[in-house]
């Protein structure tokens, strides 16, 4: 679907640049992009893509906004308090963005529901808190041939990827999710207000990219961020040949 | 050799990634480890036998959101 004369004036900075320009920013119109978790990745992902155009955003979360979400949350007010996150999101992505489709999707994501619901969608971004839903999106991704743009953030840190489709998984870097009661329950651990919005932004980052094609993706690459000491790492993961899901599952 | 920036100043001969993780009691339970650049997959920890100039790097997996 081409530009309209009022998306051409929204969108006039990015028309400027050779990398999207008018065929890449119809490709972001023409976009489905589902985002699973609304909280603190969440929500700055979902806000640039809204700001960026990206025609349809799903968002899977099944939780309400807890006045302790404020501190790190962007897309929630005090007057969301006690109220549905994806249905607070998708007011205020509208309110950013009225030409723009998002669609909620109030339930857990699980192994019985992934597939169906990222049928939909051409890329899936992980904001969730927990290894037992990134293994859920990671092994769902790669069925579908889906990318799968990763992030994580704890304390002051953060690391973004981009997994799936047709590169390594998340199974590639580490097997198997950690056993339970082998790790603190994000809920438990401190972060750092401005952590997610960085990490978040770097997703969205990479979503845009994947879409439009340009550049250097982290496809198959994860980048570290120590934010305490502004310190950044990154790693190649190459694909696991013995890799459960991606792999031959070699023994 | 070199832990995450840092001098490492307990290698010797023989000295695995494996041993470097539990000479730092390091107890998070997934670790992206990378010696000179190169990932190190988990199952590789006990067998990958460092070097006197080698660069450990060792990061926690998150899963926080």
């Amino acid at each position: 679907m081409a530009l309209t004369q009022k998306e051409q004036q929204r969108y006039k900075r990015h028309l400027m640049l050779p990398q999207v320009d008018e065929a890449g920013q119809e490709k972001i119109k023409n976009s489905r992009v589902l985002i699973v978790g609304a909280g603190g990745l969440g929500s700055p992902v979902a806000m640039e893509l809204c700001c960026a155009g990206v025609g349809t955003i799903g968002l899977v979360d099944f939780d309400v906004v807890d006045v302790s979400n404020l501190q790190r949350q962007l897309l929630y007010t005090e007057n969301s308090v006690g109220k549905s996150k994806v249905q607070q999101a998708k007011e205020r992505l509208k309110s950013m963005n009225s030409d723009i489709k998002v669609i909620c999707i109030e339930d857990k994501l699980d192994k019985s529901n992934a597939t169906e619901i990222f049928e939909k969608y051409d890329i899936i971004v992980d904001a969730t808190d927990n290894f037992d839903v990134r293994y859920i999106i990671s092994d769902t991704s790669v069925k579908l041939g889906k990318p799968h743009v990763y992030g994580a953030i704890y304390e002051f840190y953060g690391q973004v990827a981009v997994l799936g489709g047709d590169g390594p998984c998340l199974r590639c870097l580490n097997p198997e999710p950690p056993k339970q009661g082998e790790i603190v329950e994000a809920k438990d651990v401190g972060v750092f207000g401005a952590i997610p919005g960085v990490i978040g932004s770097l997703q969205a980052c990479e979503v845009l990219k994947l879409i439009i094609g340009a550049g250097r993706t982290l496809k198959g690459r994860m980048i570290f961020i120590d934010m305490l000491n502004m310190t950044f790492d990154e790693v190649e993961i190459p694909k696991y040949p013995k890799c459960s899901c991606c792999g031959k599952g070699e023994k | 050799m070199m832990l995450n920036d840092l001098p490492y100043p307990d290698w010797h001969e023989g000295l695995t990634i494996q041993g470097v993780i539990e000479h730092m009691n390091y107890t998070w339970p997934k670790l992206v480890t990378k010696v000179n650049g190169q990932l190190v997959w988990p199952e590789d920890y006990g067998n990958v036998v460092l070097q006197e100039n080698d660069d450990l790097k060792i990061h926690h997996l998150l899963a926080g959101g």
